[in-house]
């Protein structure tokens, strides 16, 4: 082919791009520009209700998040749902308990049930002020900036996630059971953002200040550890994210931003300990897990400080002996094992993390709905926010393959821009070029599914947005969005009153 | 906002107020019917507290004379407690009508289920009671308030049902064997000849927790009294105004069908083989306990509740069920006969003089085990009940109610 050739093609691609211009969806039909008339309703998909295909339950009340796969039918495999529900929802027991099937709690641990933290299977929050102790439903991470060459090649073949605190560990506890001392203590302080939209409306944000210091004043953190804040996340539709195929999330990749659309789109690939090998990343805020039962696991060990069949040892570091010495729940059970967490209790954790149903949407077909869809397409919002996707078929999971769902994600990671960046022990960003957790830097985060958000409030009114948990409201959440990003946000910022109430009437619909 | 979207408002808000004349007989009953239920509730926790301060008294008596008579009286008072606050239970699932109601304000609870916490909690880690009692702190009900939850872990638990169990049988070291708990009356003795000089520690402690019990249960009596019912921030009036009323007495059915009894109640234990897993694991009386949740569970479908004080019988999800349409409703009266059934004689094997089968044995049978196959049969029945239950909500129009979704 000559070079002349080459170029017309390119040409005819670029003009194909353009054309597309907006954001839009092909079935979305821009308005003529007039201010005073609101763009046309998106066309309505097919059974777009039914965020989460056939499984999707209807409910609108604070136990809407509760509820197992509304086509699971087989009564045994609602027994496995249940003994999951027990296990997620009721505490966990000190070690040598006479409960021998839920001891084992600790030395460390950031609570000791499931739903403390996913709080009626929603979302947690960040703790309202400086005089507010709750850090029960966030916790933080810890990687060292700043790493050999070594390190840094096990971690691009995602061989390591990073390389957490010395002293620390990966994450900080800020619990012991009686006769440990816990890891840290915790406070933050929050400074107002003013965002004004093009009206001149203004939104007041709330920036926060960590404040981390260690419990013990003889041991410190180390110079170049740099901290990531994890809100716990709402627990819906967990396996359909499972079941989309791998094809599907990476064709949307664009590491180097070759469309040049400001978007790039990075899949984590991340190690995987039950499989050993890399598996894509997808549960997490930065995707670093790539299935639900080792999300569990993990979970389990690093939240509760719960032995089980992929993690046998405790989290404690070899300096922290009042966490090596702590009694654990080891070997007291009339069952055969010899960690904390039996394997029927991982399983039916991991089956009930599956099966918690996305609830229907309520009002998808309305005016207003639609148009606040065009808006968020017209945004350009869906260029990570990927609306449907069919899930593949798993012979297992009956009830989540072949499903039409509607999640609003990539699964990929994106830069989100310094203001959401991982932070120093003084609040500074941590470089965008930081890997934090495997590929997945200290800038960048995975696209969070927007099914459920607008429920979020139903659930627990103390639920907060974002993976800080910074965000009190949607809208707060939309204003912190940056970096990749930056665009959308700023096509939002033009909205006029009108508009944003539609594009929030959508999102609240999700 | 634009016309049309106001005209469709305006509409459906047409359209609901006609759906409410047309439909104005219905909620006449689902009024009478929530108005029943929180009569229910009342005499249930009623009968809580009046067996609680029976209790208080024999605690009293067994503290001052500690012989095992007077440790049998305040067990036997503690086993009567067992049957009226088994059935209160099905009112705890209420956050779908309590979060966000902001109850709390006039200093009385947010929810059921934020008090219950304090009065049933369930895991319990009796080594931090033990500790408690060795320590050297005035043991008070200040105490246990202070403690329950303490280091941050809700198995932390120092008060209410369990810990009084606790205090009375000891823990039961017969795994899957026949015994409870053994502790000897001589563990309060208070004549000098204590084995360990904690004799009076324990009883100040079980003295603190029961009559924290009669406390808590008094309020929550309070809570659903008659006049209660009419006045503003009490769980009743809450409760009998809540446009979710049988959408929370119909989810609790489920919940305590499924998430409880099928789960953490029975199917825990049965799945894993594991006897801590009964819930009463101090006292052996799991068989009870779950018998009684059960009938909870048809008191909220049958309107009707029975003691040695009340007998209600009203208003109820049955009738309503019945006059829309008669299959559901038989579906659901015939599963809830045949769970019964067998409710009724896991509690008679418990309860039988000679040779009594408690829930930890059961636990321990062969997969061919008599009661283990009734049990595990009526486990798979309280599963599938959800299902029976389901097409009772879809019957009453139930999930359908969408009130606060209007835009943002």
């Amino acid at each position: 082919m000559n070079n002349t050739v080459n170029k017309t093609i390119s040409l005819i691609a670029i003009c194909l791009l353009a054309s597309c211009g907006g954001g839009g969806e092909s079935n979305t039909t821009p308005v003529p520009v007039d201010e005073n008339t609101l763009i046309a309703p998106a066309v309505p998909v097919d059974n777009e209700h039914l965020s989460g295909g056939e499984a999707s339950i209807k409910k609108v009340q604070s136990d809407a998040f509760s509820e197992n796969s509304n086509n699971m039918v087989s009564v045994e495999r609602k027994k496995i749902f249940n003994l999951g529900d027990d296990f997620f929802n009721n505490p966990w027991v000190e070690g040598s308990a006479s409960t021998s099937s839920r001891d084992g709690l600790g030395g460390l641990f950031n609570n000791n049930a499931c739903q403390d933290c996913h709080i009626r299977d929603g979302r947690g929050h960040a703790p309202v002020d400086e005089n507010d102790t709750d850090f029960d439903s966030i916790l933080f991470r810890t990687a060292t900036a700043n790493i050999g060459f070594e390190d840094k090649d096990l971690i691009l073949q995602s061989l390591k996630a990073n390389v957490p605190d010395r002293y620390f560990g990966g994450q900080l506890q800020q619990h012991g059971v009686s006769g440990v001392s816990p890891e840290v203590n915790l406070q933050v302080s929050y400074q107002n953002k003013v965002v004004t939209f093009t009206d001149n409306t203004s939104v007041t944000l709330r920036d926060p200040s960590w404040t981390i210091t260690s419990y013990n004043p003889a041991q410190i953190f180390e110079e170049n550890t740099v901290f990531s804040a994890r809100v716990a996340p709402p627990m819906i539709g967990l396996g359909l994210l499972a079941l989309i195929s791998e094809a599907d999330i990476i064709k949307k990749e664009d590491i180097n931003d070759n469309d040049a659309d400001g978007i790039s789109g990075k899949a984590n690939y991340v190690w995987s300990v039950n499989s050993q090998k890399a598996l894509l990343g997808r549960f997490g805020w930065k995707a670093g897990q790539p299935t639900i039962l080792e999300q569990s696991a993990g979970a389990f060990v690093n939240d509760m400080g719960l032995t089980n069949r992929l993690h046998k040892k405790e989290t404690c570091t070899e300096e922290q002996s009042e966490c090596l010495n702590a009694p654990n729940g080891n070997g007291d059970s009339v069952n055969d094992y010899d960690f904390e967490v039996s394997d029927p209790i991982l399983d039916a954790i991991a089956f009930y993390s599956s099966h918690l149903a996305v609830p229907e949407r309520r009002d998808a077909y309305s005016e207003q709905v639609l148009i606040g869809k065009a808006l968020f397409m017209q945004a350009g919002c869906q260029g990570c926010h990927t609306e449907s996707y069919t899930t593949i078929i798993d012979q297992d999971q009956p009830e989540l393959s072949e499903q039409t769902i509607f999640p609003y994600t990539d699964m990929l990671l994106h830069d989100m821009g310094e203001e959401l960046a991982d932070f120093t022990p003084d609040n500074e960003p941590a470089s965008a070029d930081m890997l934090y957790e495997f590929l997945a830097t200290a800038t960048e985060w995975r696209t969070p599914p927007l099914w459920g958000v607008g429920l979020t409030k139903t659930i627990d009114p103390q639920a907060t947005f974002l993976h800080d948990g910074r965000a009190n409201t949607i809208m707060e959440a939309v204003l912190w969005h940056g970096g990749e990003a930056e665009n959308a946000k700023n096509k939002v910022l033009a909205f006029n009153q009108e508009e944003r109430e539609a594009l929030l009437a959508f999102l609240n619909d999700l | 906002m634009n016309k049309v979207l106001l005209n469709s408002l305006l509409l459906s808000t047409i359209a609901v107020l006609a759906a409410c004349q047309n439909d104005s007989e219905d909620l006449n009953t689902v009024t009478h019917i929530a108005d029943n239920h929180a009569d229910i509730a009342y005499a249930a926790y009623s009968d809580s507290k009046t067996a609680a301060l029976i209790l208080q008294e024999t605690v009293n008596s067994f503290i001052a004379e500690p012989t095992e008579d007077n440790l049998l009286a305040a067990k036997s008072a503690y086993k009567a407690i067992r049957a009226p606050y088994q059935q209160s239970e099905i009112m705890r699932f209420d956050s779908i009508i309590t979060v966000g109601a902001n109850l709390d304000a006039d200093g009385g609870p947010a929810s059921v289920d934020e008090w219950e916490g304090q009065v049933n909690a369930w895991p319990l880690d009796e080594n931090h009671i033990i500790t408690i009692i060795a320590g050297s702190e005035e043991i008070n009900v200040e105490l246990l308030l202070n403690q329950n939850g303490a280091d941050d872990n809700d198995a932390n638990v120092t008060t209410g049902i369990h810990a009084v169990e606790f205090m009375l049988w000891g823990s039961d070291l017969n795994g899957t064997e026949a015994g409870s708990g053994e502790r000897p009356a001589t563990d309060f003795t208070i004549d000098g000849t204590c084995v360990d000089s904690e004799c009076e520690r324990r009883g100040q402690y079980l003295k603190a927790a029961t009559d924290l019990l009669v406390d808590d249960l008094t309020i929550m009596a309070d809570e659903w009294s008659p006049a209660a019912k009419t006045t503003s921030g009490t769980l009743a009036h809450n409760f009998v105004n809540s446009e979710f009323a049988i959408d929370y007495m119909v989810g609790s059915m489920i919940t305590m069908a499924t998430d409880e009894l099928a789960s953490a109640r029975m199917g825990s234990g049965l799945s894993l083989g594991d006897p801590e897993e009964e819930h009463d694991c101090f006292s052996d009386l799991s068989h009870l306990a779950i018998y009684h949740n059960f009938q909870g569970v048809k008191n909220a479908f049958y309107g009707t509740y029975g003691s040695a004080t009340y007998s209600i019988s009203g208003a109820s999800l049955a009738v309503l069920v019945n006059s829309k349409n008669v299959a559901t409703y038989e579906g659901v009266d015939t599963a809830l006969i045949s769970i019964e059934g067998k409710m009724a004689q896991i509690l008679a094997a418990g309860e039988r003089t000679e040779n009594p089968i408690k829930f930890d044995q059961i636990i321990g049978q062969s997969s061919n085990g008599v009661e283990r196959l009734i049990a595990e049969n009526a486990v798979t029945e309280l599963v599938a009940l959800d299902t029976e239950l389901e097409l009772m909500a879809e019957v009453l129009a139930l999930k359908n109610i969408d009130t606060e979704f209007d835009g943002d």
